[in-house]
């Protein structure tokens, strides 16, 4: 288990080696594809609130995806 | 399937910018522009939610390449709060309501413009709306992505520089 402190330093130290790279670089690292079910399965969906939408998560994404 | 590139992003901003699409990168893809070292799989967006707004966005996406039923069309014009898209160039969610924020223009008021091109809503206001959404994702990132916002403002950026010309140590 990490102290508050040292989970702290660990952060800077990432955000330090991320202020080293360009842009460009930053977006080709942290956007990835991860097949996410259920919610990967539609070509589109609208919802007219966002109560509706996380509702309609509750109700139908595994809890592991963390959207509720 | 795409994932979103700087060079996507670009796309995404000349189609929009060509248009006048009202738009503002929100969530951890927004906070990614500022910097944050974070993985996510789709952009989100932020765009102001009036009909004008919407046929300027379907045009832009259409340009981009995302394939539009007339029922996506018409939710987008009637202003959803929500609308995720899949099966396009790259994975977008549209949020025209973020938890957490007022409006579209207070948001846009506080945006910041990101390598001269990528309009992005406040830190603040993507961890006001991240703190407002509560869902377990968000509680989870939240902590470290208040450090990067300290961070930020402990060395008097608003924003990693885009193009680093020499190494830190």
């Amino acid at each position: 288990m990490k102290s508050e402190f040292n989970q702290l330093k660990e952060w800077e130290q990432e955000f330090d080696a991320a202020a080293k790279r360009s842009l460009r670089e930053r977006m080709e690292y942290s956007f990835i594809y991860t097949y996410k079910p259920v919610l990967d399965d539609a070509q589109f969906r609208s919802f007219n609130t966002m109560a509706e939408y996380k509702e309609w998560c509750r109700k139908n994404l595994p809890e592991y995806l963390g959207y509720w | 399937m795409n994932v979103f590139s700087y060079k996507q992003g670009e796309r995404l901003a000349e189609a929009f910018n060509r248009r006048g699409v009202e738009y503002l990168f929100i969530g951890k893809s927004g906070a990614i522009f500022y910097g944050f070292p974070d993985t996510t799989q789709d952009a989100d967006l932020f765009p102001a939610k009036n009909p004008e707004n919407g046929r300027k966005l379907i045009s832009a996406l259409r340009e981009l390449g995302c394939d539009l039923t007339p029922s996506l069309e018409h939710d987008l014009i009637a202003g959803k709060d929500f609308v995720q898209l899949r099966g396009g160039p790259f994975d977008l969610d549209l949020v025209f309501a973020p938890d957490g924020i007022e409006t579209f223009a207070e948001a846009q008021s506080r945006s910041l413009l990101i390598d001269g091109k990528f309009p992005v809503a406040s830190l603040d206001d993507i961890i006001a709306s991240k703190r407002a959404a509560n869902r377990q994702k968000d509680r989870e990132s939240l902590p470290r992505l208040e450090a990067f916002r300290d961070y930020l403002r402990s060395r008097n950026l608003i924003a990693l520089p885009t193009n680093p010309s020499q190494p830190q140590s």
